[in-house]
C-alpha cells in the first residue's frame, strides 16, 4: 500500500472571496459540491476554502453547487472547471503514477444562469500540490 | 562499475577450488581416472507456469560441470516474459538472464552413486525491458471513478539490467543412469538495479519481484538433466 500522506494527484484548491470587496475572503454557509455524474455529493462546505478533485480523463469537470435543496426544488449552479496540460510522473512501486495539470482560461464556464457564482480568477494555474490556493471564486 | 569488482571476486573464489581439486586428484589418480561430467538440463517450473496462463512465458536451461565429487561449476541461462498488475500499474517485463557460480556437494555417496545435496552461489545478471501497458492515477480521495490511462507515460522502457547474488541449497538425484532430477531453493540479494526514466525497475527476469525498500528476493527451480561424462585423453592414458 502507498504510505498515507504521500501526495497523490492534487485537487484544485479554491478560495471564496467577496465580490463587493475583492480582497476579502467570504465564507459560504452549507454549500454542497457534487460532480454532475456522481450520485453522492463530494462534500458540504462551510468556510472560505475547499478543494475539489478533477476528472483527468477529460479536459473539464462539472460540479453542481447546490445552494439549497428541498424535496421539490433544488437551486444549484453548474460550474464547468476547465483544465488540461496533464503530465504524469512516477513516484514509487506502491504509489504508482500521479498527475499534474493546469487550469485553463477561463477556469470556470457557467452552465445556465448562476444564482450564487459571480466570477472567478486563477491564482496559480499549475496544479502541482494542494499547498496553495489555485482559484478564487467571487460570490 | 560494480561488476568490475564482482568478476575478480568470483574468479578468486573459483581458482583456489580448482587448484585444490586438482591437487587432491593427483593423489588418487593411480587408482581411477578422473571423470568429468557435463550435465545439461531444463527447469520444469517455468514451462509449467507458461502452460497455466497467458501472462507468463519462461524457459530456463541449466548446466553444470563436475570437477570432482564435491565441486561443480554451474550456470543457468533463462528467458522470461511476464505481464503483471502491480498495485495500479500493468506492465510487461521481457528479457533474459545468466547465472554463474559454483556448487559444493556435501553428500557422501556410496561407490557408484552420484547424488548430491549441495549449497552454492551465483552471480547473476539480467538484460530486460519493461512495457508499461496501462495505469490508474494515484489519488488520495476516491470520489471520482477510477479510470485507466493509456498514453501519457505508457510505453517501453528499454535496455535495463539488474545484477544480484544468489545463495542456494539443493539436491540432485540420479533417477536412471546419467539422468537427474533436481530442486534448488534460492535467496537473491540485489547488487545493482538501474532505474528507467519515469518508471521503476520493478521486476527482473531470474530475480523476480523487486520492491521499493527491500533488496532481497527468492526463487526456486525444479530441473531434469542429463549428464555426459568425459575424460581428458592425457589422464585416460595415465590411467591405462
Amino acid at each position: 500500500m502507498c504510505n498515507e500522506g504521500t501526495p497523490g494527484t492534487p485537487r484544485v484548491v479554491i478560495r471564496f472571496y467577496d465580490h463587493n470587496s475583492p480582497n476579502d475572503y467570504k465564507s459560504v454557509e452549507g454549500l454542497t459540491f457534487k460532480e454532475v455524474n456522481q450520485e453522492n455529493a463530494y462534500r458540504r462546505i462551510t468556510g472560505d476554502s475547499t478543494a475539489l478533485p478533477m476528472d483527468l480523463s477529460q479536459n473539464f469537470t462539472r460540479y453542481a453547487v447546490i445552494i439549497s435543496s428541498t424535496e421539490s426544488v433544488t437551486i444549484a449552479d453548474t460550474l464547468q472547471f476547465n483544465h488540461g496540460d496533464r503530465s504524469d510522473a512516477y513516484s514509487r512501486r506502491a504509489c504508482g503514477f500521479s498527475a499534474e495539470y493546469r487550469l485553463m482560461n477561463p477556469p470556470i464556464t457557467v452552465i445556465g444562469s448562476p444564482t450564487w457564482y459571480i466570477r472567478s480568477t486563477i491564482l496559480l494555474d499549475s496544479i502541482r500540490n494542494e499547498e496553495q490556493a489555485h482559484l478564487a471564486i467571487y460570490h | 562499475m560494480k561488476n568490475k569488482h564482482i568478476w575478480p571476486f568470483i574468479i578468486s573464489l573459483i581458482v583456489p577450488l580448482l587448484c585444490f581439486s586438482q591437487e587432491k586428484n593427483e593423489v588418487g589418480e593411480e587408482k581411477a581416472p578422473k571423470v568429468y561430467a557435463l550435465r545439461l538440463g531444463l527447469d520444469l517450473i517455468k514451462p509449467a507456469l507458461t502452460q497455466f496462463g497467458e501472462d507468463y512465458q519462461g524457459l530456463e536451461l541449466v548446466g553444470d560441470l563436475r570437477l570432482n565429487n564435491r565441486i561443480y561449476v554451474a550456470a543457468e541461462l533463462g528467458s522470461e516474459r511476464k505481464t503483471q498488475q502491480s498495485e495500479q500499474i500493468n506492465f510487461t517485463t521481457n528479457g533474459s538472464y545468466i547465472k554463474l557460480g559454483v556448487d559444493y556437494n556435501f553428500f557422501n555417496n556410496w561407490k557408484g552413486m552420484n547424488n548430491a545435496l549441495y549449497a552454492g552461489f551465483r552471480l547473476s545478471r539480467s538484460l530486460h525491458t519493461h512495457q508499461v501497458n496501462s495505469y490508474t492515477l494515484y489519488q488520495t480521495n476516491q470520489y471520482l471513478p477510477i479510470f485507466t490511462t493509456e498514453g501519457y507515460l505508457t510505453g517501453e522502457r528499454a535496455q535495463l539490467s539488474s545484477s544480484w547474488f544468489e545463495l542456494l541449497f539443493g539436491t540432485k538425484v540420479e533417477l536412471f543412469p546419467n539422468f537427474y532430477a533436481g530442486i534448488s531453493i534460492r535467496m537473491h540479494a540485489l547488487l545493482n538495479n538501474n532505474q528507467p526514466q519515469d518508471f521503476g525497475n520493478l521486476h527482473a527476469p531470474g530475480f523476480n519481484k523487486i520492491t521499493d525498500d527491500n533488496k532481497f528476493g527468492a526463487g526456486i527451480n525444479y530441473t531434469i538433466a542429463y549428464a555426459f561424462p568425459f575424460r581428458f585423453k592425457k589422464e585416460k592414458a595415465k590411467a591405462e
